[in-house]
Formats: C-alpha cells, structure tokens, sequence
C-alpha cells in the first residue's frame, strides 16, 4: 500500500513534538522516553516496509497531499510524496539504521541528564530526513534538507556547556547554510524558466536547456558537498564528532551526510536535459570531487588518534566514492554503496562507542590496545565493519565498492579508476591500523586494562549492525531489477567477477597486509617523515587556509566595523538623539509653571483662538 | 427719552460695578461691588421679562453666594493687592492683551453675524418668560437636567458636610476638620 | 420697558471680558473666584437675550441651570480655597505652586 508513505515521516515527526513540547510540561520517566522516542521509528519503519511491499510497477507513484498556488501563474507548490524505489530505499535505510540506533542511545545515554531532549532531536532529524528523501519537489525536499541541518546543530552541540562542542554544531550550520543556499538558487533557476520544481514537470523536459541544465546541476553539486562534506566544504564533519557517538553513527555516517549523494542521483535527469560536451563536463566535475575528496580524507585518517575522527575521514572518503560513482554514471552503484556503508559505517561507529563507553570515555586510541582479549564481542563486530569497509568478500562492501570501481573502468574513466584503487589500498591501511592499536598489543592505559562492561541493548544493537554488513552483500542479486531504476548509465550492478574486482581485491588484501606488518606487533608509531605526518595531521593545510583566509578578515571586518560605526558614528547620532529629547522635554516642562494664572491665561488664549475661528467662517 | 437715558444709566452701573470688583485692592470692597453687578443684572432680567429668573438671581446670588464670599474673605485676610504690584510682569501685560482681545472680538461676532439686531427685547407677543411657560419647559422638556442638577445639588451638600465635619472629639482635641487635615 | 437686543449682548460681552481680566490680573484667589462669577452672570444675560430674541424657554431654563450649578460650584470651590490658605500667611494663588515641572 503506497498510501502509507505518509505516516514515515509524519510519525517521527509526532514523536518529536510529544517528546519536545510535552514533554516540557508534564513529567515523563525515562522508559516513557524510550518507548515514544523508539516507537515512533519502529512505526515508521513498519511503515515504510508496508509502503515497498505495496509498491509496484516500473513507474513512480506520486501521493500530494496538498498544493499551494502561491506562485502565481505557472504551477504551484506541492505537498507530496514520491514514491519510487530510490526514495523507497533511502526511506528504509534511514528508519532502518535510524531504529538500531535508537535503540543503542537508551543505553548510551542513560546517564545523561539531557535524555528527553536527545531522543526529541533525534526524532527530528529521523522526520526531516525522510521528508527530504521521500519530497516529491525541491521544494519540500529543501525544507526536509535545512531541517536535517537543524538537526545537526542541535546534536553536535548537545553537550553544549562545551565550548567545543558549540563552535563545532556552528561551523556545521554555517557551512551547511552554504549548501542550502546554493540548492535555493537551483529552486530559483527552476522556477524561474520552468515555473515548477517538481520532479514530474522538471524531469518532463528534455531537450533545449542545457545551460540550465548545467548551471542547476552545479549549484545542486554546491549544495551536495555541503551536506555530504565534499572538498570544500568538508571542514565541518570531522569537528562534528564532537557530538554522541550514537549520533555521530547516524547522522554523521550512515544517513545525513548521505543526502548529497541522493541528491545527485534524484537529480540525474537532469542530465539528459544536457547536450553532449556539457554532459561530459558534469560528469567528469562530479567524479573528480568525489574522488579527490576521498584520497584527502583517506590520507588523513591515516594519522588520526581519535578513533572517531579516523571514522568520521573514512566517511568523507567513502561518500567521496559514492560522487565518484554519481560522476561515472554508476546511480545504483552509489546507491548500493550508500546503503552498504550506512550498514557498516554504523556499526564502526557504535562498536567505537561501546570502547569509548567502556573505556570511561577515552577516545585517544594511542591509549588503547589490548583489548581484543576483554572485549571479544566489539572487537568482532569492529572486525567485521572493517573487513567490510576494507571491502573484502563476502561483506557488504566488497559488492558495494566492486560496483562502484567496475563502473568507471566500464565508463573509461581510467583515471577516476585509479585513484580508486589507491584510496582502497588506503582505507584498507588505516581500518586495519585502527583496528590494530585499539585491539592488538599490550593495554596502555589503566583504562583499557580494566574496561566496564556493556549494555544489552548496545550490544545486540551493533550484533544486528554488524550481521547486516555481513549479509548485505546478498542485496545486489536479490534486487538487481529495483536498483535498475536508478538511472544507471550503461550496465546495472549485475554482478560479475570482472578484471577490475579481482584488482581491487588484491590492493585491499594488500593493504591490510601493510597494516598489520606496521602495527601488528604492538607498535603505535611509524617511522615516516615528520613534515608528511605533520603536514596530514594538519589537514594539509586546508583548515589553517580557511581559517586565514575566511575567518581572520571576517573577524577583522567585524571588529572595524563595530569601532566606526558603532563607536563612532552610531553613538554619536545616539546621543544627540537622546539630548534632543531631553532639551525638548525640559523646554516643554517649562511650561509647567505650577502657577494657576498662567494655566488660566493658556485657557484664555483658546478660547480666544475659537471666537477668531468662528468669526472667519469657521465650520459652516 | 428718558428711557434712553435709564438704560444707559443701568448699563454703566453694571460695567462700572464690574470693573469695581476687578479693579480695587480690597476684597471686602470687591463683593460690595459685585452686590452692585447682581442687582443690577436682576434688573436686566426684569426688563427681558425674566420674572422668575430676576428673582432666582437675587435671592441666590445675591443672597446665598455673597454672603458665602463675604465669611470666606473675613475668615482669610480681608486685606488686598493691586494689580500694578504684580510681580509677574509678563502675566498681567499679556492677560490685560487678552481680555481686551477677548472683549474686542466679541463685541464684534455680535456686531457682525448676529440677525436680528435692532429688535427691541422683550419681543411683543412672546410666549417665553411667564413663570408658566418657565415652568412647562422645565418640567416637561428639561425634566431630565432639571434631576441632575438637583443631584449636583445633593452632592454639594454631603461633599460639604463630610468636609466640614467634625466629632465632638476632633473638636475636644483641638483638630481640625477632615476636610482641612 | 424696552431696550434694543444689542444693547444686552454688549453688555454680556463686556461683563465677560471684565471677568476674564480680574481672573487673569488679581493674585488674591477670592476676587478671582468672583470675576469666573462676573463672566457666568454675563453668560446668562446672553443666553436669556437670545430665548427673547427668538422666543425660545430653552434660553431661561439654560440660565436657571447655570444658576444653580454656579451655587454648589462657589460653595465647594469657596471651601477648598479655605482650605488651602488657611495656614498660610497671606492669600497669593502664586504661592501655590507645588505642581511646578
């Protein structure tokens, strides 16, 4: 039953109000919290299966709710739901993911005084994703989009007595606004030449406006790397750890970030509006942004110390492949990839929560080690998300990354290729670099010799996560026809043994290879040079280049600005405002002379000043 | 002829009382003149043929008011001063501008948009001003501010009481009235 | 006896005017108090001029209200300006200026 799709974000979207307002009025205990906060996305999932089950045929099912004609002539503004597999599989993902993690946070954040207005958020963001993913316009997928960074804001910085925490949910808003504006100018452009933004009237059109075409897809790409943390803009995830882990597992790994790349696939079409040389522009600008991202951000987790943050730059990177797939025209391949990496990347993400937790909130992993022998349950499903990310076979993202990289060789985009293969050879070595310190060897702390236990439901939670990644794999050949509809260029994700998925499985065999002879036995450090490490550790100079060329002169700017105008000129004009009310009020106050004959002289003079109007005619 | 001569003789009485009352230092002297100015304006009511009205003024103003001013003026200070004393010079020359504005520009509405100037008062044949016809229009048309003033009245008079009331305590201890605590 | 209607309605201008200028010019609150006196009166002779002129009671009833109205207003203005200058030395309606500002 496609009616359904309604009640996916409407439920999580009741939960949130429940939670957030009522919640502020009447006393709620904690298992009341969960229950809501768990249920409305349990809900929501069931939802969404009874919405895919009921789903058939090739062609989309547009549900509207609603239309706003306010646009005047031409079209107006829908509210509904589109409901085609695309949307289908990210809606499933989403509350999917979304439930397994909801389900951690009761154990993760038992302790935390915020508990109410966590699962609050959370049910926000679950409404305003799948509102995003499941919009049958721009429009509505925007406001879904600015709400998702809303979301974010608040879960970055919900620890938000650390100022830490509160300068990194900022730099998150502030770059996400970036994107969002960008995607507005897009709305504009549509609107503008189309008069509609919807995905029936936009997609309709196919020939004759390239340029548009182009420009549309550019600023959409702008507004994708926002969200999605694509060279530029990237800049913002990695501080965003600052925030629960849980959180980050969710938002920051498997779902958030992940709408850039449906995004670009939603917006696909776009390119058959386009003419050849342009196509070939799109697609070559696309791919290199993801693929230059991911070699970035692959080089830099490789120095990591912070568990987190080694994931949160493998996120980058492996989002960076997911552009890679969009820009060789491999739609379902990033699809596939994006549902497979929400699998495991999550489950990295909690298994790090778990040590995190156990470790009494150690993060630093040069402070680990050991603990693959008291810790043997996180240290498999760690294993397993590593594996899987480090795509070997049979996990998940052996499949997912295969697709991705048999793409661009089918496509002949040898380079894009390439770089592939080496950002596979080095995800390989810093997951097994990571896995190695934080498990293998000696403890090295007090910490990791005596970690606390785990709860229940943190446990089976990231069990549930890691047996996805495990199996997920199977996806591809159960649905190969649903993936079809993704608008793939050539080929769908068959799969098939080819030459460049045995490549691509040596170079990952290849890599861990390395990291265990690096950090096998116990070594924490490698002898490489110190102005390499350094200058990866830095970011290769890329936050200091924001941070002088954008913050410093804003910052200058701002503080001119206050000492002209404010000091000087705005003052000024204040007090003699202000004198000129008081000279005006002592003036006047003189007239209150206190003395009868004057107020008496005063009504006099009216009443002289009515006998001179009625002599001269006065009102007639 | 003579008739002439009277009125103006009756109008400089009641102008030379009025200026009397403005004009001289002492009060006392004041509310003798204005006795005067009351009078005299009962006999200008007589000749519109305002009976009853001629009566009222005497009996109230006349009677009742003066003698109000009369014990107020006695209890206060009986003296007096002069306008030409007045410190606040800028007052008294300004006002002394007004007034004759004021009388000025009145005389000439009257002279100027008046109708029916030159008709000699009381018009022959008029229906208004026997006590009777007073009387009808008073209750009948006017019944309605007739019970308000008569409510104006009332109010007066408990205000004045309460004011000026005093217990035999008050009295004993030596303290002033309420209304002057 | 008869007289012309001008002749009255001069007659109230004037009183009004004289009214006015004792109660702009005296500083002694008591003649003051007479001259608003003075302008009611010239008030009424207006208003019963006018009833003769055009024949009309309204005029007379008007005057008789004024009368009456007059008679509480001296009395409680008469009790209050008692009141305030009882204690004082001197009666100067300068004086009293408390309400200055």
């Amino acid at each position: 039953m496609v009616e359904a799709i309604w009640l996916v974000p409407i439920l999580p979207l009741a939960g949130f109000v429940v939670l957030g307002l009522l919640g502020q009025f009447l006393p709620m205990p904690r298992p009341l919290v969960a229950l809501i906060g768990c249920g409305s996305v349990a809900l929501a999932f069931v939802a969404a299966i009874v919405t895919a089950v009921g789903y058939s045929g090739p062609s989309a099912s547009d549900q509207v709710y609603y239309t706003w004609t306010g646009l005047g002539s031409g079209g107006g503004i829908n509210i509904g739901l589109w409901v085609d597999p695309l949307s289908l599989t990210m809606l499933l993902t989403v509350t999917g993911v979304s439930l397994l993690i909801h389900i951690y946070s009761i154990g993760y954040m038992a302790d935390d005084e915020g508990f109410r207005r966590y699962f609050a958020y959370l049910n926000l963001f679950v409404f305003a994703m799948c509102l995003l993913a499941a919009a049958d316009n721009y429009l509505l997928l925007l406001l879904g989009w600015a709400n998702v960074g809303l979301a974010s804001f608040l879960l970055i910085g919900f620890w938000f007595s650390r100022p830490r925490a509160v300068q990194a949910a900022r730099l998150a808003i502030v770059v996400n606004v970036i994107g969002d504006a960008a995607i507005m100018l897009a709305i504009f452009l549509f609107i503008a030449s189309f008069g509609s933004a919807s995905y029936t009237d936009l997609f309709k059109v196919t020939t004759g406006n390239s340029g548009l075409a182009v420009a549309a897809t550019l600023l959409l790409l702008i507004g994708a790397a926002a969200k999605s943390a694509q060279l530029p803009l990237y800049i913002w995830l990695p501080d965003a750890m600052e925030g629960p882990t849980p959180v980050s597992a969710l938002m920051h790994a498997a779902t958030m970030v992940t709408a850039g790349v449906y995004l670009m696939v939603r917006s696909a079409p776009l390119t058959a509006l386009m003419t050849g040389p342009d196509a070939a522009l799109i697609h070559n600008v696309i791919g290199w942004v993801g693929a230059a991202t991911a070699i970035f951000a692959a080089t830099i987790a490789l120095v990591q110390r912070d568990i987190k943050r080694v994931l949160a730059y493998s996120t980058i990177s492996q989002l960076g492949y997911m552009f890679l797939a969009v820009g060789v025209g491999a739609n379902d391949a990033a699809i596939f990839h994006l549902v497979s990496h929400a699998f495991f990347k999550a489950c990295l993400f909690l298994s790090a929560g778990i040590i995190i937790h156990a470790l009494g909130d150690e993060q630093d992993m040069h402070k680990m080690g050991g603990l693959m022998r008291r810790m043997p349950l996180v240290a498999t499903t760690f294993a397993i998300g590593t594996l899987a990310l480090a795509a070997i076979p049979p996990f998940a993202g052996f499949f997912s990354k295969d697709a991705v990289l048999a793409g661009a060789y089918a496509g002949g985009y040898y380079a894009l290729w390439i770089v592939g293969l080496i950002v596979a050879f080095l995800t390989a070595l810093y997951m097994g670099r990571a896995f190695l310190l934080t498990f293998g060897g000696q403890p090295r702390s007090e910490a990791a010799a005596h970690p606390h236990s785990t709860g229940l439901s943190m446990a089976w939670t990231t069990a549930a996560l890691a047996l996805l990644s495990l199996g997920g794999g199977v996806i591809a050949f159960i649905f190969t026809d649903w993936f079809a509809g993704f608008g793939t260029v050539g080929e769908g994700i068959a799969f098939s043994f080819s030459i460049s998925s045995i490549i691509s499985l040596v170079v990952a065999l290849a890599g861990l290879l390395v990291a265990y002879l690096l950090y096998g036995r116990g070594q924490t450090a490698v002898n490489v040079p110190r102005w390499l490490y350094n200058a990866a550790a830095q970011g290769w100079g890329l936050p200091t280049l924001y941070h002088e060329a954008i913050v410093v002169p804003l910052l200058a700017l701002a503080r001119a600005i206050v000492v002209f105008f404010e000091h000087g000129f705005l003052e000024e004009i204040l007090h003699e405002v202000r004198t000129l009310f008081q000279q005006g009020g002592k003036l006047l106050s003189r007239g209150q002379s206190g003395a009868l004959r004057n107020y008496a002289l005063v009504v006099l003079l009216g009443v002289v000043v009515i006998v001179i109007y009625a002599i001269s005619g006065g009102a007639k | 002829m003579i008739e002439a001569g009277a009125l103006f003789l009756l109008g400089a009485v009641v102008v030379g009382s009025a200026l009397g009352v403005v004009i001289v230092p002492n009060a006392v002297y004041s509310v003798l003149f204005l006795i005067v100015n009351l009078l005299g304006l009962a006999v200008c009511f007589l000749l519109l043929n305002a009976v009853f009205l001629a009566a009222a003024q005497v009996l109230i103003y006349a009677g009742a008011i003066i003698v109000l001013f009369l014990f107020s003026i006695t209890l206060l200070s009986p003296g007096g001063e002069h306008i030409s004393a007045d410190p606040r010079r800028w007052q008294r020359n300004v006002g002394i501008v007004i007034s004759v504005a004021l009388g000025a520009l009145l005389l000439f509405l009257i002279f100027g948009s008046i109708t029916g100037l030159g008709t000699p008062l009381p018009n022959s044949g008029a229906t208004s001003g026997t006590v009777e016809g007073f009387g009808r229009a008073l209750f009948q048309q006017f019944l309605f501010p007739f019970e308000i003033t008569s409510f104006v009245l009332l109010v007066a008079l408990i205000g004045t009481v309460i004011y000026g009331s005093n217990t035999l305590e008050d009295i004993r201890r030596g303290r002033l009235p309420r209304g002057e605590r | 006896m008869i007289g012309a209607t001008e002749f009255y309605l001069t007659l109230s201008a004037l009183l009004f005017a004289i009214g006015a200028a004792g109660m702009l010019l005296r500083r002694n609150p008591l003649v003051m108090f007479m001259s608003i006196e003075l302008m009611l009166n010239g008030v009424n002779l207006a208003f019963l001029t006018f009833a003769r002129l055009w024949d009309n009671p309204d005029g007379d009833i008007f005057t008789f209200l004024v009368l009456t109205v007059a008679a509480a207003e001296a009395v409680v203005g008469l009790a209050i300006i008692i009141a305030i200058f009882r204690p004082r030395q001197g009666v100067d309606v300068d004086e009293i200026d408390e309400m200055k500002g």
